[in-house]
């Protein structure tokens, strides 16, 4: 019973385990792989189906070794996932594995995404309709070259993946005529600028003596010319406008020498940041000026509002304050007794020895009789 | 890792201090707005105070840590904008330390210094949301500034050579002592 419940859980727990493999649903990303990564996966019958996509390839048959090679492509496909993600491979056969382009000679210049991967995935617009180009070098070797599309995807939600295939795009690799003009072996395109650059785009080319160069925005139906200026030792600056934030700029040379007049591919070129050049010690410098500078701002304010030393001219209160200070110490004060008016009378009077039965009265200024003397008054 | 877990609990304690002591001024100005909030006014001040004094070490510990939890400090925009904005914080929240020891409790009684205290600790709190925003948008590529419509333009900064960068500091560090030596004299306000 035992034995049995062990069997059961690890078989359990091995079930468990597996949710986490079986699918990627969200895509791998960009990258290089061979299409046995989707055929694989996808492999088993029960868990892939044919897609209804239309691939279709519209480049020329014919390139000249060691050139380069503009492959272009488009898919049609009405049923997809909800994510829309489609994965796309560029692929020299149609082996499962060993089938990169590179695996037999070409060399990948650009892919759509601006890399140079075979394996891109782009969402799908909703008019469900996708082109891409591949810019590559082609082979050393003259002889025939083949090209397939490959894709996968999903549809709905049944969990089922679906397989599509293009038709071999066969193309004959021709050695160079003497004189072909084109760019020159060790030029590479610039993948990116700088954001708000306008310093020019040097290219290198041989054999030519004459170049053009149209741009136009990705995503943009024409283009323009730009302007061209020769360099030294066959190098050419074309002035192409500043792009910015994620802005990317597909542009295309034309090389002439009056012999030949050969179309290159489009080229895409992003944008990104300009280089950050700041330093830690700049940074810790900045930050303690800037909390010193605030201090200073706000002490220096702080002093000017407290409150002022200067008083309302109604305001009295210090004079006040300070009298009460100097002011000599009260006397006491003395209650007056009360007294008779007529005792207060006879005391003011004065007496004179020279006018004898006589009082005078200082107040009234008038002689009184003296009642101690005799008299009535 | 160790620097990456203390910088995370310096952060949190730093931001949730100082966070503390911006809502208490902002909280203890308001007071003046309300009938009979004169007791409460009391505590929001006091918690300010203490709470300012408390976050103003721990400010260069976060600063330290965090230097020590990156690779190549100040190696982008966006960790330089911490340096600035460490900066705008510290010095805001040592402004509104300082006005509140240099005119004691009373500060809030007078109206024009009670403004300047919670314009100081707006600018400290505005600083601290930055900070904190730029730190979750490095480590977690979200925060919750990500609400906004906009999303400031953190990943650009004003850099400055260095040795204008050691000037500014320079001028810096000689204004600020003018200001305490050159400035008028102080004195505390009453609370009546």
């Amino acid at each position: 019973m035992r034995g049995r419940t062990l069997v059961l859980s690890t078989i359990a727990l091995m079930l468990l385990a597996t949710q986490g493999t079986v699918a990627n649903p969200g895509g791998e990303g960009d990258g290089n792989r061979d299409f046995v990564c989707g055929g694989s996966c996808h492999g088993d019958p029960a868990l892939n189906a044919p897609s209804s996509a239309i691939i279709s390839i519209t480049s020329g048959n014919t390139a000249f070794t060691g050139t380069a090679y503009q492959f272009d492509t488009t898919i049609e496909i009405q049923s997809i996932s909800h994510s829309r993600i489609l994965g796309v491979f560029l692929l020299s056969s149609t082996n499962g594995n060993g089938d990169n382009p590179e695996d037999n000679g070409w060399n990948i210049i650009q892919d759509p995404s601006g890399t140079t991967g075979n394996y891109v995935e782009v969402i799908v617009p909703t008019s469900g309709v996708v082109s891409l180009t591949w810019v590559l070098k082609a082979p050393e070797e003259v002889g025939d070259g083949n090209l397939i599309v490959a894709i996968h995807h999903g549809a709905g939600y049944e969990g089922l993946a679906y397989l599509g295939v293009s038709d071999t795009h066969s193309i004959a690799i021709n050695p160079v005529p003497a004189n072909l003009p084109g760019f020159a072996p060790d030029w590479s395109a610039p993948n990116y600028r700088v954001t708000g650059d306008t310093s020019p785009v040097s290219l290198v080319t041989q054999n030519a003596t004459e170049i053009s160069v149209e741009w136009k925005l990705e995503g943009e139906s024409f283009s323009h010319l730009a302007t061209v200026e020769a360099g030294e030792d066959d190098e050419w600056l074309a002035y192409l406008p500043a792009t910015m934030g994620d802005g990317r700029i597909v542009y295309r040379v034309t090389t002439s020498n009056g012999e030949f007049d050969v179309v290159q591919p489009w080229l895409t070129m992003g944008t990104i940041p300009p280089e950050f050049d700041g330093s830690l010690m700049g940074a810790r410098a900045q930050g303690f000026a800037g909390a010193f500078m605030i201090i200073a701002l706000m002490v220096s304010l702080q002093g000017i509002m407290q409150p002022s030393g200067r008083k309302h001219e109604l305001d009295q209160t210090e004079e006040v304050k300070s009298s009460e200070e100097t002011l000599p110490e009260p006397e006491p004060v003395v209650e007056k007794t009360p007294v008779n008016e007529a005792e207060e009378y006879r005391a003011r009077l004065v007496k004179y020895e020279e006018h004898p039965g006589l009082l005078w009265d200082p107040v009234d200024e008038e002689w009184v009789d003296d009642p101690d003397y005799g008299g009535d008054e | 890792m160790f620097a990456q877990t203390l910088h995370h609990l310096v952060v949190g304690l730093t931001t949730g201090i100082a966070t503390l002591a911006c809502l208490c001024a902002i909280a203890a100005w308001s007071s003046n707005y309300f009938v009979g909030a004169k007791n409460a006014r009391g505590h929001f001040d006091a918690a300010a105070y203490i709470a300012g004094i408390a976050a103003l070490p721990l400010l260069p510990i976060a600063v330290l840590s965090g230097t020590a939890a990156m690779s190549d400090p100040a190696s982008d925009a966006m960790s330089y904008n911490k340096f600035l904005f460490t900066g705008l914080t510290t010095g805001f929240l040592a402004s509104m330390v300082i006005g509140r020891w240099r005119f004691g409790p009373g500060v809030w009684n007078e109206s024009r210094l009670a403004l300047l205290q919670v314009v100081s600790a707006v600018g400290a709190l505005a600083s601290i949301t930055v900070l904190g925003s730029i730190g979750a948008k490095m480590a977690l590529g979200e925060s919750t500034m990500d609400m906004l419509p906009f999303w400031p333009a953190f990943d650009d900064s004003i850099i400055v050579n260095e040795w204008i960068s050691l000037a500014l500091f320079i001028l810096g560090l000689a204004a600020m002592v003018a200001a305490f030596m050159l400035g008028p004299k102080v004195e505390r306000i009453s609370l009546n």
